[in-house]
């Protein structure tokens, strides 16, 4: 475990370095320009637009990470993510709303706690009408159904309103971290503490859930509460991410399983190594999806697919293996 | 501690709403319009496709041979006349309804299908030269009058507007970038070589960056490789500052807020149908033009 954690923290710190160094414009002197030296143009470049879209990059994996991770101890069921719950559709419809209605903006609190009710609605739901099976493929169908569903509302919705907010389709089907500023960096980073922090916590519970419903409930552990629990966190993290990022696929889903491999099934371990797998997969996608094609970029949604399988189905293929 | 932090950045970053914003708009009003003396005759009936034609033939003074005109002409005297495109497709069934004598288009005008059952019923249709630049729009402006047999016209007008176009250029050569925005997003379209925008901000003095380091007229740009260009002042279309949310919502995207002209609130926009028209307006434009950006740079 700790040589583990040791090697990716090291991964973490060295994509860190290398994403600062590359970029749509070439910085001389990183080490200088961050103590405050060089020209002043490219040291705003660096503080005001890179370093917070790569702090930007961490948090936002490290909570898909977690979200992900949530979301496949409480169903048990290796293919649930917030995208196929409904999560991260509900979060965007909720938000596309609030937005046509006029009642807040893009970054703003407001349309992430907005969010958040959106996507604890839409998944709350499905949980209830799926109760029965949620580790069967029931739920697997039927929540697809529920965010296609969703989905087609938030691109109508998306192409059809005129406010500047409503962004575009590509927003809230892909996602960008393209719009980090250092306020946003700075909110996303302490919601993901304090929520990762939680969950870290809270992962016991988690681990008597694993064992079954019933066994839970004979070990003292109320199943509801340990469901409502974490679907409240991960819509929290889902609803600050969607409505500030747009809807970033494929880390949630991935991370989990590549976690797993490194870290095994127990959920502490697993919930802090989600975070990091996660933070440590976004950050290399967005480093690519800004400097592959730089001086423009690439939706990020693209690349953390193309980043992402082949550990995904590299950890899968281990434990296939292993068992 | 830390909620209260994230709260109280949040709270900031909503309620930063820039104040005493500079952005100097130049619409269709503030520019007039070079014309001959209108001749009150009609001699033939001209439908006028290709982009910005029919305000040419206006200011020829040939507006009563007009009977259609494209969706770029859109001077309140032209009102009256229909539109006969649907966006930039011409719609065949209309033009032929109308029996024009003669049709004149551009390389833009589509679709061919229609464009050949024009020519099947014999009418009269004249290819006529886009413009991207002033000297374009001399070029464009002659083969208008050719068409209508009216070369005399041509030259008066372009003698006319020649007189005009020698505007005072800014002292300094500020460095502008023309961006074409559609809605926030971190990265832009920047105009570069050949977006029309170059040669109207070297007529009044300015540097493009876009056209200095750019390839292509239109080219997209991160908001990093755009704070590294640093302009000094934004030259922009009018619809595309509020599809942004206006200014408040242009400095808040990544890029724009490190420039110069984020900094100072350098901003110059022009109404769409008006920046790269090219016709009897952007004489009068540039002085406009030349005139928002000293009061810019001062």
């Amino acid at each position: 475990m700790k040589r583990n954690l040791s090697i990716n923290l090291t991964a973490l710190i060295l994509t860190f370095w290398i994403s600062l160094n590359l970029g749509a414009t070439k910085l001389d002197d990183v080490a200088q320009l961050l103590l405050g030296g060089g020209h002043e143009i490219e040291r705003s470049i660096l503080t005001e637009i890179r370093l917070p879209r790569v702090i930007a990059a961490i948090a936002v994996g490290a909570a898909l990470g977690i979200a992900g991770a949530l979301a496949q101890a409480v169903t048990r069921n290796n293919l649930a993510e917030p995208g196929i719950l409904g999560t991260t559709s509900g979060a965007a419809f909720f938000a596309l709303i609030a937005i046509s209605l006029n009642l807040t903006e893009i970054g703003s609190l407001t349309l992430a706690l907005i969010a958040t009710v959106g996507g604890l609605i839409t998944t709350g739901l499905l949980f209830y009408f799926v109760r029965r099976s949620l580790d069967g493929l029931a739920l697997v169908i039927i929540g697809i159904a529920v965010s296609a569903t969703l989905s087609g509302l938030v691109g109508i919705l998306a192409s059809i309103i005129k406010d500047p907010n409503a962004k575009g389709v590509t927003f809230w089907s892909l996602g960008t971290l393209s719009l980090a500023t250092q306020q946003n960096a700075l909110v996303i980073s302490v919601i993901t503490t304090i929520l990762g922090l939680f969950g870290y916590l809270y992962a016991r519970n988690l681990d008597y859930l694993a064992l079954g419903d019933l066994r839970a409930s004979h070990l003292g552990v109320s199943p509801i509460r340990v469901r409502g629990i974490s679907l409240f966190l991960m819509a929290t993290i889902v609803g600050f991410v969607t409505s500030t990022f747009g809807a970033i696929t494929f880390i949630a889903l991935a991370t989990p399983h590549i976690a797993r491999s490194i870290y095994g099934v127990t959920h502490q371990k697993l919930i802090l190594g989600s975070a990091l797998v996660g933070a440590v997969l976004l950050l290399i996608a967005d480093t690519a999806s800004r400097s592959l094609a730089a001086p423009t970029e690439l939706p990020i949604s693209l690349l953390t697919a193309l980043i992402g399988a082949p550990f995904l189905a590299g950890a899968v293929y281990r434990g296939m293996r292993r068992s | 501690m830390k909620l209260r932090l994230a709260l109280a950045f949040t709270f900031t970053l909503i309620s930063i709403t820039p104040s005493n914003a500079s952005v100097i708009n130049i619409g269709s009003k503030d520019v007039t319009t070079i014309r001959l003396s209108e001749l009150s005759n009609r001699q033939s009936r001209v439908i006028a496709l290709a982009n910005g034609s029919a305000e040419v033939i206006d200011a020829l003074g040939l507006r009563k041979n007009l009977i259609g005109r494209d969706i770029a002409s859109e001077l309140p005297r032209l009102k009256k006349i229909p539109v006969v495109t649907s966006g930039h497709q011409i719609v065949a069934e209309k033009i032929i309804a109308l029996k024009p004598d003669l049709v004149l288009v551009d390389k833009s005008t589509g679709p061919a299908t229609a464009l050949a059952m024009l020519k099947k019923r014999e009418i009269n249709v004249v290819a006529i030269p886009e413009a991207w630049n002033v000297q374009d729009s001399y070029l464009r402006i002659k083969a208008i009058a050719r068409a209508l047999n009216e070369n005399k016209r041509g030259d008066q007008l372009i003698e006319k507007m020649k007189q005009v176009v020698a505007a005072k250029k800014v002292e300094g050569s500020p460095k502008v970038a023309f961006l074409y925005l559609r809605g926030p997003s971190a990265v832009y379209l920047i105009g570069g070589p050949g977006s029309g925008a170059d040669t109207l901000i070297t007529a009044i003095g300015g540097r493009d960056v876009g056209a200095e380091t750019m390839k292509n007229p239109f080219n997209t740009l991160t908001s990093e490789a755009l704070a590294k260009a640093n302009p000094d002042v934004l030259l922009l279309m009018t619809k595309g500052l509020q599809s942004v949310g206006g200014i408040d919502g242009l400095l808040k995207l990544p890029g724009i807020a490190q420039t110069t002209a984020g900094k100072k609130r350098r901003i110059i926009t022009v109404d769409d149908s008006l920046l790269l028209a090219f016709g009897p307006r952007t004489p009068s434009l540039i002085s406009q033009l030349a005139r928002a950006l000293g009061s810019e740079m001062q």
